[in-house]
């Protein structure tokens, strides 16, 4: 195994272990997702619940889709789309002055607040997805046509 | 050469962009049957606004509406406390409120608990309806032993858009 596909493979793995994490607790209690989603003041209500239910699913099948090969690189992208929308949230409401409980890997209430060290670190996950999506092994490109 | 690099690209965006919705759709069928199935699933669609009111009536604390708010403010029978950040507070708030914001309430409970004695009227709000700072602060307040507090739910934006006095800055 050559040092790029170590690499790669370590961040594939740290990856899915970091979104596996994140998403267990909210699919394991949706409602108390949905309250630390309503409590970022961002979202139309109508749209709370829905995130609540489909977000901690998105991170699920996107980390073990990491793990495959073919779709490792998809997987890459969603994730890191979701840490940018994060990273911003985060940061909005930190400007805001908007002191809640962060809701990324614990949905208590009472969990630790959000603070610049959460951007930070989702910065550090973004470097992570980058690099995951950039090592190999990568989709193979099309043969070319006769 | 290029052309079959750019070919190369085109296609592995392809590639990308199916990879990525059939992603999307596995979990859009995953989250569907949990939330059917799952014991603890929830509404798909829930009317946030009642959110604090629900709560409020968990916890027994009292509710004001904004005619009711507009008599308190009138009358200075209560101590109004802003559970916003203090930046808002400085740009607007209600005539005669102190600033306590729920962010960092004990920082500033020091100062605060001066205007109070534990039987003192005291009547919280936020930014408005989608908010809890006002809530938490009214439990947090009764915590601390002043249980004399009311909420005022439309908070400052219903109060704004009524039309009604605002202060602005720092006392």
């Amino acid at each position: 195994m050559t040092r790029r596909r170590i690499i790669g493979w370590a961040c594939r793995l740290s990856l899915c272990g970091i979104f596996v994490a994140a998403s267990v607790p909210k699919i394991l209690a949706p409602h108390d997702f949905a309250v630390a989603v309503f409590r970022y003041q961002m979202l139309p209500y109508p749209l709370v619940n829905l995130l609540a239910i489909f977000l901690p699913w998105i991170e699920l099948v996107a980390a073990l889709a990491l793990l495959t090969p073919a779709y490792k690189d998809a997987a890459a992208f969603i994730l890191l789309g979701l840490l940018v929308v994060f990273t911003a949230a985060i940061a909005t409401d930190l400007v805001r002055g908007i002191n809640i409980s962060c809701g990324c890997f614990s949905v208590s209430a009472e969990a630790g607040r959000i603070g610049w060290l959460e951007v930070l670190r989702d910065l550090a996950f973004m470097a992570l997805a980058v690099l995951t999506w950039k090592f190999p092994p990568r989709l193979a490109p099309a043969k070319p046509r006769s | 050469m290029a052309s079959a690099g750019t070919s190369a690209n085109v296609s592995y965006m392809r590639e990308l962009t199916a990879r990525v919705f059939v992603i999307l759709a596995a979990a859009l069928v995953c989250g569907t049957l949990a939330n059917l199935f799952f014991p603890g699933r929830i509404v798909w669609v829930e009317n946030w606004a009642n959110y604090i009111e629900a709560k409020a009536g968990k916890e027994k604390v009292a509710l004001v509406d904004l005619k009711q708010a507009q008599l308190i403010a009138g009358a200075g029978t209560h101590v109004i406390l802003d559970a916003r950040p203090a930046d808002d507070y400085r740009r607007g708030h209600l005539p005669g409120a102190v600033s306590l914001p729920y962010a960092s309430v004990e920082q500033h409970m020091e100062d605060v608990q001066k205007l109070l004695t534990p039987a003192q009227p005291i009547m919280t709000y936020c930014s408005g309806e989608n908010c809890d700072e006002s809530f938490l602060l009214t439990l947090y307040l009764r915590r601390q032993g002043f249980t004399n507090a009311v909420l005022f739910t439309g908070g400052f934006t219903q109060w704004k858009t009524a039309g009604c006095p605002i202060e602005e800055g720092m006392p």
